[in-house]
């Protein structure tokens, strides 16, 4: 075939050999998979595998937990930071585990770091990283709510040489014993990552046998360039501008509840891209985020929303420029700053902002692929617990991490379809919500129920996706302790291009209650008959006793919706309601469906409903009418220098200015229209109110953006097209 | 059609594959075997059954009704069931639930697909309508024990407002019920005292595995495919039985061998994928009369490629299969399948990399050379432009090929933009579809752990002849065996496997715990005992029955098991010992040194009991090879682009009939069979075999 690459290799050959390489990743992951005790990491796939060059460049990545991305770089950089080439040795590993110096997400996220050798060169390096068990420290299983410091989280491995000739040294497998909580369970998976990354060996050895070292290198170079030239292809197509978000990282462990400001800039230009964050100061509790939880968390974002069908590999990094702003913020912190919810406090909100910013320059695309990856953001409260104790069946120690109670949030809203129900985290691709019956085995009690959470997803044209809830009776200890964590309990998932925000997700702990008393009656203990005494918590919490009979429920939100509810086909809303999964009058209130006696959808009635909800949202009835083909996920357009609603045309003000400034803005607090809609949301007395700002179009009523902010704040500048205004206070 | 061969008994025996487009069939007879082929009737199976009989018994010379009489075995597979699941269309189903998990369908284990792309992430299908899914108060737990006793009440008022809304099928899903079956056996006779002539399928009797999601599909997947399963296997029994058939029935399954039509109607699933594992247990038995243990295998139709393995002749099995989102707890042969068909279309992706399918033409409209409206390139069109395929002689001249539209797309969808010659491209869509293939076939060997390069390539259906050769040289594989009945091979594979039956159990056995045993041993006696009943109500006699045992062992923590061979008797004390003193060696054989668990006790989490008898099989016909056969003469010549050096040659066709056993060819050739055609490309050789196969060595 003909030289088509720079290098004039042959096109497909680069094809088979990128594809060869992703196999090797895949086959790593196979193996973690099957040798693992983790549920964390059988279940929930809370795991990753990647093969980097010698220039610690990324070959593949078998990535189901997306942000491990950047730690795989990280990682390896660490290794190479403390140790010489020539120190290298086959059957060595090395394990990560510190955001501040080893390119973890967290410290519950381990990573192990192997040379891999052919011929007693170096020739690349294998990366596996999953979330062990536990880590030591005052972290159960990774999360230190009440740390003050990174010193009394875990322990923190910098690229550490753990591992000589493929076995664990045996003084490190005795400290290493000796300081996390589940010895047997933690080591048995440091040997299942070390038959991971061999098995990647094993490969790479067998392919370099084949075509040797040069032939390897030229062909992945050659594929990085494919990469690297698709991802500039598909940012020339996002229209050239500046665009903004902010959102707030919430903390309330320690007393009074604190946000902390996080914003995002992105500045497109031609086929470059540079994506700016900057943050409040850093603080003393475990939220913060470090250069992996911040920029792996872009990289959850870039990878479902922008660049899903591009093979990952080191090209894709070369057209984004990452800028986390001064160090000594929550965005970019400094040690000893604490890290331990690093990727799901922090880093979740860069990943909600960055959907958020990429949704709104996509809708101002011409190309109908990017125009159409307009999303809503997924929930990802997450709202669980890790407790510590002693099985009385076993008498060994246990850890609690009850995966299918707190991971199924509800996912964004997408233009071709709902959002997923039981979802999860963006950045946890492929991962599975447990079965009952495997929680039963491996936790310490009964599942009383488990069912999807009604009227928690975000409404819009396209719904967010659904969340669970359930309820975990602690039986088999009698006491554990540990922290309960919520990371988005007050300040809920927003939709786009007009679709509503989600409920939030909320954890409560039911003591002193009637569980023994009622199963010795032959009861189940439901919801309905289930009685005890609540405690108040805050969202986070390092303090939570669990004792025998008391019961961990939970309720997680969904994700965001798209587009203006009002467009929403009525069956479906119908349907929903008929399920049981939203309430009649949210129905009819939120998407103006109005059902008849055999629960379908009236349509006539439903046509009334909307122009009446309609003439409500403006104060008058609307002077124009939207076009019902009217591109309804990208209802603001910019033409002729001004910004206009594409529903019906009416102007909305000069292209520089903030187009908000010419609508209707109807302003309520967050907790009392989520009373309304029966949507889950924590007060917020302490610090003033979370506002819900909706944008409506002065000319047909379409809902243009519904805004989560705090009250008083200026509204984020528009998306200001042509203009390249990065922040200029660069670290 | 019909060739030599010597056959096992009397008289007839048939296979047959019903396809969603044909049925193929396969009569073996003292005389040989005879191929024939039918349009699939989906409004009654038997029809196009019939038709297929009718053209055999013309070209055996007899009339259909003293074929029928004459026939002492005949047994079918079908795509019945994976049509049924795959498109969720069947019986409407009811499910009766534990309380407090009625999601547990929509939960769906959590339906994240392994994919980046938000777009791929949807709510996967409703298998039941949420308003024929009742809970019910009942509770078993992880020890066995039930706090909770079944509110029988509640059963009879649910299954009255079910048979109200028209449920026909009922699935009991209750937690734990592996565990102790109770309360779902005694919801099963409530619901049949409430609705005598409902279908009702028990989880605990259909899977009694962990894994509610699991096992809950597998039941309910077993009621949606009930109705239409039972109706095929009616409608086959009943016409045969009215046309004077006296022999044994059986119905194929996808785990590879034939169970009775009452055993196939009392758990549908079980027909899962069987044309597939037909097409498996016949190559495994070519491959035994030709002295070959390992086997990769490839079938090439219109849409899709499907490969399995064979290692010691023994497929491997792929367990808890997925339907789309849903996972079940169902067993199937092994069959990996890429969307790499004739019908595969081409195109540019945003790298400006040029790629085959996975999104196909299908049949309507089909590859642009058809003529039906297509307008993006598939494979059959580069086939067509490289000169591969006679577009006036296709099928034998049933159908008349567009060489210049097929060009014309070639053009305007991939050379143009690459500034690429027609030619250039086609060859590039040529070996695309080669390298999808040979990717496949990685799947299911190196990934796995096994080198393609000791394997042989066994390639059949209709269009697979013009690429075996490039994807067997692209994997190593020495040779390729292009099978005699390419185009029917899974017809005949039915007819060539065993009676097989599977039952699956969860223990949780620690194997050093050796007080345990007794209760290994009973579970183990019931298991054969369910067995032996099953094969005397399928008139299979008890001392052709044999038992193979094999356990799922892990050590304890870990979730994923892997198999332990048991030995088939009773267990003893010394045998737990032995096994959990094995374990770790068996472990690091698979996952390499120095990964084995410490300080974790082994456990065996199942036991499954595998009962078979083997089948007398009939033998393919056999012609001792010519020693020095005079090479033959082409019946023509072509011009083909050869896509492998890139350019124009002409060669040599050659007719089937001419090529004896022992005679050979030389790349660069064609080989002509009528329904199907081989390439020989430059550098190899083409050998008829004994057995009239095609085998090409790279």
């Amino acid at each position: 075939m003909s030289a088509d690459t720079k290098a004039g290799l042959d096109i497909i050959d680069v094809e088979v050999h990128s594809k060869s390489i992703r196999n090797m990743a895949n086959e790593m992951a196979i193996t973690l998979m099957r040798t693992s005790g983790s549920p964390v990491v059988t279940e929930a796939l809370d795991f990753s595998t990647c093969i980097l060059d010698r220039d610690v460049e990324q070959l593949a990545f078998a990535g189901f937990v997306t942000f491990h991305i950047s730690t795989a770089i990280g990682g390896v950089k660490a290794v190479l930071r403390g140790h010489a080439i020539e120190d290298l040795h086959p059957g060595d590993g090395f394990l990560c585990n510190d955001p501040h110096t080893s390119g973890a997400i967290h410290q519950g996220d381990l990573g192990v770091v192997m040379p891999f050798f052919h011929d007693g060169e170096l020739v690349a390096f294998g990366y596996v990283n999953e979330h062990v068990l536990d880590a030591g420290g005052s972290a159960v299983s990774g999360f230190a709510p009440a740390a003050h410091d990174k010193f009394s989280e875990t322990l923190n491995f910098n690229a550490v040489r753990v591992i000589r000739s493929y076995q664990i040294e045996p003084e490190w497998e005795s400290f290493i014993g000796n300081n996390v909580r589940l010895e047997r369970i933690v080591l048995n998976d440091i040997r299942s990552m070390i038959a991971a990354n061999s098995a990647g060996e094993r490969r790479l050895q067998a392919m370099l046998d084949d075509i040797g070292f040069d032939r390897f290198t030229e062909l992945n170079e050659a594929a990085k360039d494919l990469s690297e030239k698709a991802m500039r292809n598909r940012i020339q197509a996002i229209p050239d501008g500046t665009y903004d978000s902010e959102d707030w990282v919430e903390y309330d462990g320690r007393g009074p509840l604190e946000f902390f400001n996080v914003r995002c800039r992105l500045v497109i230009d031609g086929d470059q891209m540079t994506i700016q964050y900057r943050g409040d100061k850093q603080t003393d509790s475990f939220i913060n985020g470090a250069w992996p939880a911040v920029v792996g968390q872009s990289w959850s974002t870039l990878l479902s929303q922008l660049c899903y069908d591009i093979p990952v590999n080191q090209g894709l990094w070369r057209p984004i420029v990452f800028d986390l702003g001064p160090k000594g913020s929550i965005v970019n912190s400094l040690p000893p700053a604490p890290v331990t919810q690093s990727h799901m406090e922090t880093g979740n909100r860069i990943n909600k902002i960055l959907i958020e910013v990429l949704s709104q320059a996509c809708a101002l695309s011409s190309d109908p692929v990017v125009a159409g990856r307009v999303a809503g953001a997924p929930c990802q409260n997450l709202a669980f617990f890790t407790s510590f104790g002693i099985d009385l069946r076993t008498g060994w120690p246990t850890v609690a991490f009850p995966v299918s109670l707190g991971q199924p949030c509800g996912g964004g809203a997408q233009t071709v379809t709902d959002g997923l129900d039981t979802y999860a985290a963006q950045c946890m691709c492929g991962c599975n919500t447990p079965d009952v019956e495997m929680e039963e085995s491996s936790q310490p009690g009964y599942i009383l129920w488990r069912r999807i959470s009604k009227d928690q997803a975000g409404a819009g044209t396209h719904r967010g996706g659904m969340g669970v809830s359930g309820a975990l009776a602690i039986i088999h200890t009698e006491v554990m302790t540990g922290g309960g964590y919520n990371s988005a309990a007050y300040i809920p998932a927003r939709g786009a291009s007009g679709g509503y925000p989600s409920g939030a997700g909320e954890w409560t702990l039911l003591t002193d209650t009637n569980v023994f008393a009622l199963l010795e009656q032959g009861i189940w203990p439901t919801e309905d008959v289930l009685t005890g005494r609540k405690v108040p918590q805050p969202a986070k919490t390092g303090n939570l006793i669990l004792r025998r009979g008391d019961v961990f429920s939970v309720i997680n939100g969904g994700g965001g919706g798209v587009g203006d509810p009002l467009f929403r086909d009525p069956e479906s809303v119908a349907k929903d309601v008929r399920d049981g999964y939203v309430s009649a009058d949210v129905g009819e209130s939120l998407y103006g469906v109005v059902l008849a006696a055999d629960l379908s959808a009236d349509v006539p009635g439903t046509v009334a409903a909307r122009a009446r909800i309609r003439q409500e949202r403006l104060g008058a009835a609307p002077v124009r009418t939207a076009d019902p083909a009217g591109p309804v996920f990208a209802p603001l357009a910019v033409a002729d220098g001004r910004w206009a609603c594409a529903m019906c045309r009416h102007d909305l003000g000069p292209q520089d200015g903030n187009w908000r400034t010419a609508v209707v803005t109807r302003e309520s607090k967050v907790t009392e229209k989520f009373e309304e809609i029966h949507a889950q949301i924590r007060p917020t007395e302490s610090i003033g109110p979370v506002v819900m700002r909706e944008n409506f179009c002065p000319g047909c009523a379409t809902a243009l953006s519904v805004d989560i902010t705090l009250a008083g704040r200026e509204p984020c500048p528009a998306p200001r097209l042509g203009v390249f205004d990065p922040y200029l206070d660069s670290e | 059609m019909t060739q030599q061969t010597a056959s096992a008994g009397a008289g007839y025996s048939i296979g047959v594959d019903i396809g969603g487009t044909h049925t193929d069939m396969i009569v073996a007879s003292p005389a040989g075997l005879t191929r024939s082929k039918a349009f699939t009737t989906h409004d009654d199976y038997s029809v196009g059954v019939f038709d297929a009989i009718d053209v055999a018994a013309e070209s055996l010379g007899i009339s259909t009704d003293s074929l029928v009489a004459e026939c002492h075995a005949f047994i079918n597979s079908s795509t019945i069931v994976t049509n049924a699941v795959t498109e969720m269309r069947g019986a409407k189903v009811g499910v009766l639930i534990t309380r407090g998990f009625k999601d547990t369908f929509r939960i769906a284990r959590g339906a994240r697909r392994a994919d980046y792309d938000d777009h791929m992430q949807t709510t996967p299908p409703e298998v039941v309508a949420r308003d024929c899914i009742e809970e019910i108060t009942e509770r078993v737990l992880v020890d066995g024990s039930s706090p909770v006793a079944l509110v029988e009440d509640e059963v009879r008022a649910a299954v009255r407002r079910l048979k109200d809304k028209g449920v026909e099928a009922y699935a009991i899903c209750y937690l734990w019920s592996f565990n102790d079956p109770t309360h779902e056996q005694r919801t099963r006779t409530i619901l049949l005292e409430e609705h005598p002539e409902a279908i009702v399928m028990v989880s605990s009797d259909v899977h009694p595995v962990i894994r509610e999601t699991e096992r809950f599909f597998t039941t309910v997947f077993n009621c949606l495919s009930h109705r239409g399963a039972t109706r095929f296997v009616d409608q086959i029994t009943n016409q045969l039985t009215r046309r004077g058939f006296t022999g044994s029935l059986s119905f194929f399954q996808g785990i590879g061998g034939s169970a009775s039509g009452e055993a196939v109607k009392a758990r549908p699933m079980t027909m899962l994928a069987s044309g597939p594992a037909g097409g498996v247990m016949g190559a495994a038995a070519l491959a035994a009369q030709m002295g070959l243990k390992d086997i990769l295998i490839g079938d090439m139709g219109g849409t899709s490629f499907d490969t399995a393995l064979l290692h010691n002749l023994e497929p491997a099995i792929a367990k808890r299969v997925s339907i789309g989102q849903l996972q079940t707890g169902v067993d199937i042969i092994d069959v990996v399948s890429v969307g790499a068909g004739g019908g595969s279309l081409a195109w540019i992706d945003s790298r400006g990399v040029p790629q085959v399918g996975p999104h196909s033409a299908g049949s309507m409209p089909g590859p642009v050379c058809y003529g039906r409206g297509g307008t993006v390139p598939a494979v059959t069109d580069a086939s067509i432009v490289l000169g591969l395929i006679d577009p006036a002689n296709y099928l034998k001249g049933r159908h008349q090929l567009d060489r210049a539209a097929a060009a014309a797309a070639i053009e305007e969808t991939i050379a143009k933009p690459l500034g690429w010659s027609i030619e250039t491209a086609a060859a590039g869509i040529f070996d695309l579809a080669v390298i999808n293939m040979a990717n496949a076939l990685r799947t299911v060997s190196i990934e796995r752990g096994y080198d393609p390069r000791a394997f042989s390539f066994f390639a059949y259906g209709g269009g697979l002849g013009l690429f075996a050769v490039e994807v067997a040289r692209r994997l190593g594989c020495p040779n390729v065996v292009i099978p005699d009945n390419s185009s029917a091979f899974s017809a005949q594979g039915v007819l060539m496997a065993d009676y097989v039956r599977q039952y699956n159990r969860t223990v949780n056995w620690i194997m050093s715990d050796d007080s345990q045993v007794p209760r290994i041993n009973a579970i183990l006696t019931e298991m054969r005992a369910q067995a032996v009943a099953d094969a005397l109500s399928d008139a299979v006699a008890l001392e052709d029955l044999e038992f193979a045992v094999n356990g799922e062992g892990c050590f304890a923590g870990q979730v994923w098991e892997i198999t332990v061979p048991l030995p088939n008797r009773p267990l003893t004390a010394e045998d737990g010992a032995a096994l959990a003193r094995d374990f770790p060696s068996v472990y690091e054989r698979a996952y390499g040194i120095g990964t084995a668990w410490r300080d974790s006790p082994a456990m065996l989490v199942n036991i499954s009991v595998r009962a078979v008898y083997r089948r007398p099989k009939p033998t393919s016909r056999q012609q001792d090879p010519v020693v020095g056969a005079p090479p033959p003469v082409p019946a023509s010549h072509r011009d083909v682009f050869l896509p492998e050096e890139r350019r124009l040659e002409t060669i040599p066709v050659f007719a089937e009939a001419d090529l004896v056993p022992g005679t050979k060819v030389s790349g660069p050739c064609i080989i002509d069979v009528g329904d199907t055609t081989i390439y020989v490309p430059t550098r190899s050789t083409c050998v008829r075999d004994r057995f009239f196969n095609f085998s090409v060595s790279i």
